[in-house]
């Protein structure tokens, strides 16, 4: 089979030798393979002009921001958890648009709880829907806040950080 | 009928009939897209029938997770008689975007598409009212033109699917372009064309009804978080040339309802505001200038290149390769500009492609040759020329992006596919990726060799599988991507999100290969148990397809011989070919050949896991009768 096992160390003299050798291996693989992107802090500003230009409403990021945490996108990049930065994403749906989605995922837009681990909460006269999600299987964890305001449905996903902070970061997320 | 319409809306082009088709005898055992496609496909499309002639079917198909809200749905497959295929036959190609869901949500799990207009037609569908009109107006126009004729007539809000000049002229690559720059490989433009029809215009209205939505509102939130992969700030082949720095993402796309972020993003180049737009993919580079020493050349050329390419309705996987051989011709002394008449000396320019596609797209001189596809370029042009080809691994011709030299089980999926690229090699392929990282640096991604192995056990059958020193578990390994594979394209999913074979988001880094499982049934309320009895049934409508038009067992079943007789070279930057070895652990494939004795001795394991006869390699009448097939019994072979 002309096949050796050598030491890793061998192999990849630094991390851009590694990169090309990504990039050489094949075209093909990698143009399938090119999922999701982690944009620059310093071009969310541009991510936020380029989504406002297709949207009927005001762009809304949250005004808190929990500690070691930065925008991103439409969302927020936070502190690491495992191999995951993005523990903050929110999701709208502009109504007025019809079929354009931004990170939408749902079709229906009703606060309906999909486990017991649910309740209400109000911020202001706004009632959100907080449900926690544990899938045993694979140990995820996450915390999910869903409200309508003025016609725009919201969408949001946390991952760790107390309560507290949670409810400060939805609680700035809405328009009072 | 959660997931599903109901009924397929059929064409009949050549008496300008509208009827309809019942889903359910076909989507009970077929399930959607590509499956209920190839069902349809078999009882009308027969060997003789060619893939210009009016009794070629065109099939667009959708799945029952397609608009339903379930996550990475918003697929349908498109298939039919393949003009690009060598020699033609059946193929598939698959389109995204939000064309297929409005078609879904007017009232229509498919279109089938018989006969051919006596002119130029176009196919308007407003919910369930369904018109054939005059597109005299739009015949001649390039896929730009139609989409802005569409819109100004129709409005915004309308989906559309078309093809350029390229699909009018038979180009046998030519694609149909739709909305939200989705497009369709294998030909199907010009079989559009071939039948005169011109554009299909789609709005719908209606929702599709699932049968228990809370359980699949859970389950997509469950997707968003484990979706979570490596990423990539530009796609590679630019970053390759170290030019990444004259792109800048701005904003990233969706189709229809999907909140996973894949390649599909806004990009901004050179700085210009001028120079903004969605790109993604393998289309947004497959005409580099520096690739060809052309440093100097404006941006605005890669800008322009995948507009250009879609307007014509031209294939850029193809014109990729073609215009890489044509270079590597040119620089051999083996093609002039004399003979070619085109601009050889510059490719890498604007001005080659423009000629370039120009004669393509219209079939003029040399171009009329290269409008045949490389398959059957191969045949037409010299010795020497012949020898600059790229290898080829398919019935579609483009290089093998994941040999099988280094995974040893797409030894067993190149062949079985009918189109290049084969989205088979995607589930291995991608996962090598976090596992190199993991090598390089164990803070970089979560796949340690411990992860590789439970994700081969998980979701190719054994922790063997995941060695590719060694031939031991990859047939098996090839059937469970195949199945998996095959029910994707049946429900709608997409080839970037599924399956979740690997996940940042999880402690051990391992996805969840009972996860589309779980959607199906949330959608359907079909047991998720019956899935693989479905992928089953499918793979071997294909296989029976297949050798109807010819396919020779068991030798189409071998991947092309310079597997067998050439070494692995290492890449074209000198690094050598690193996989997971015994364990998970690093080893050099470099100058790795398939052993033919120990193919043979994978391909007959093979046929035993599918139930096929030892000797002929195809499904005994036992499969076929257990798989409710028995009508098929004995039609082949």
């Amino acid at each position: 089979m002309g096949v050796s096992h050598i030491p890793i160390n061998n192999m990849y003299k630094s991390r851009n030798r590694l990169c090309m050798e990504f990039i050489s291996f094949t075209l093909l693989f990698f143009l399938v393979s090119c999922n999701p992107i982690k944009m620059t802090t310093d071009s969310e500003s541009e991510i936020i002009h380029n989504y406002q230009k297709e949207l009927s409403f005001t762009v809304v990021l949250p005004k808190y921001l929990p500690k070691n945490c930065t925008y991103f996108g439409a969302g927020v990049q936070g502190p690491p958890i495992g191999f995951t930065k993005e523990w903050f994403e929110v999701s709208y749906y502009d109504p007025l648009k019809g079929n354009i989605h931004i990170n939408e995922t749902d079709e229906y837009h009703e606060l309906v709880p999909t486990s017991d681990n649910y309740s209400y909460i109000y911020f202001s006269s706004v009632r959100v829907l907080e449900e926690e999600l544990v899938f045993d299987s694979n140990h995820v964890h996450t915390f999910w806040y869903e409200w309508n305001q003025n016609g725009i449905y919201f969408l949001v996903m946390i991952e760790g950080q107390s309560q507290d902070e949670r409810h400060k970061l939805v609680d700035s997320l809405i328009t009072h | 009928m959660n997931g599903w319409i109901g009924k397929i809306l059929h064409i009949d082009l050549t008496n300008s009939k509208i009827s309809e088709i019942e889903t359910q005898p076909y989507a009970a055992k077929y399930l959607g897209g590509r499956g209920l496609a190839s069902r349809l496909y078999w009882e009308k499309v027969t060997p003789d029938i060619k893939a210009f002639d009016p009794g070629n079917r065109l099939l667009f198909m959708t799945g029952p997770l397609l608009a339903t809200g379930a996550q990475g749905a918003a697929r349908m497959s498109v298939s039919g008689k393949s003009p690009m295929a060598y020699p033609e036959g059946y193929c598939y190609g698959s389109m995204g975007g939000f064309f297929p869901a409005e078609l879904k949500k007017a009232g229509w799990d498919g279109i089938v598409i018989d006969g051919r207009a006596s002119k130029p037609t176009s196919l308007l569908i407003n919910d369930v009212k369904v018109e054939l009109l005059d597109a005299s107006a739009l015949w001649g126009k390039s896929a730009y033109t139609v989409a802005d004729m569409i819109h100004r007539e129709y409005g915004d809000k309308v989906c559309f699917a078309t093809t350029g000049i390229a699909g009018e002229n038979l180009v046998r690559t030519a694609t149909i372009f739709g909305s939200q720059l989705a497009s369709v490989t294998a030909g199907y433009g010009a079989v559009m064309a071939s039948k005169n029809l011109k554009a299909i215009i789609v709005r719908g209205t209606e929702s599709v009804q699932v049968a228990d939505s809370v359980r699949l509102k859970e389950l997509n939130r469950y997707t968003i978080k484990i979706k979570n992969t490596v990423s990539l700030a530009i796609t590679p082949g630019i970053g390759g040339t170290n030019h990444g720095h004259v792109l800048k993402e701005i904003g990233k796309r969706h189709c229809y309802q999907c909140g996973l972020t894949c390649s599909k993003l806004i990009y901004r180049f050179g700085n210009d505001p001028n120079m903004e737009g969605l790109r993604g993919c393998q289309a947004m580079e497959f005409y580099l200038p520096w690739v060809y020493g052309r440093e100097d050349e404006p941006i605005k050329t890669l800008y322009d290149a995948p507009t250009l390419t879609n307007d014509y309705s031209l294939d850029t996987f193809e014109l990729q390769g073609m215009i890489g051989w044509l270079y590597a011709c040119y620089k051999a002394g083996v093609l002039t500009e004399e003979e070619t008449g085109l601009p050889l000396s510059t490719i890498g320019t604007r001005e080659f492609l423009d000629t370039l596609l120009y004669k393509i797209a219209h079939r003029e001189g040399f171009g009329d040759i290269l409008a045949e596809g490389m398959m059957r370029v191969h045949d037409k042009v010299s010795a020497k020329a012949r020898a600059l080809f790229p290898h080829n691994v398919a019935a579609i011709g483009s290089q093998d992006g994941v040999p099988p030299r280094a995974f040893i089980a797409h030894a067993l999926l190149y062949p079985f596919e009918t189109r290049m690229h084969p989205i088979t090699v995607h589930e291995m392929g991608y996962l090598r990726m976090p596992w190199t990282m993991y090598q390089a640096d164990p803070k970089s991604s979560p796949i340690s060799p411990e992860s590789f192995l439970r994700i081969a056990r998980l979701f190719w059958g054994s922790e063997e599988a995941a060695d590719q020193t060694t031939y031991a578990g990859k047939a098996m390994a090839a059937r469970n991507i195949q199945n998996r594979t095959y029910l994707r394209d049946s429900l709608g999913l997409c080839d970037f999100v599924w399956p979740i074979t690997y996940s940042y988001s999880t402690p051990d880094g391992v996805g969840d290969p009972n996860l589309e499982g779980e959607i199906f049934t949330a959608v359907t309320g079909i047991p998720a148990s019956e899935l693989p009895q479905y992928a089953e049934r499918i793979f071997n409508m294909q296989r029976l397809i297949r050798v109807r038009e010819g396919y020779k067992i068991p030798q189409d079943d071998f991947p092309p011989e310079y597997n067998f007789t050439e070494g692995l070279m290492v890449s074209m930057h000198g690094y050598k070919m690193i996989m997971p070895g015994p364990g998970a652990q690093p080893a050099d494939l470099t100058g790795n050949k398939l052993d033919r004795n120990k193919f043979i001795g994978m391909l007959k394991e093979y046929y035993v896991l599918r139930g096929w006869d030892e000797k002929t390699g195809l499904p005994t009448k036992k499969t076929l009768e257990k798989l409710g097939m028995g009508d098929l019994v004995g039609v082949v072979g």
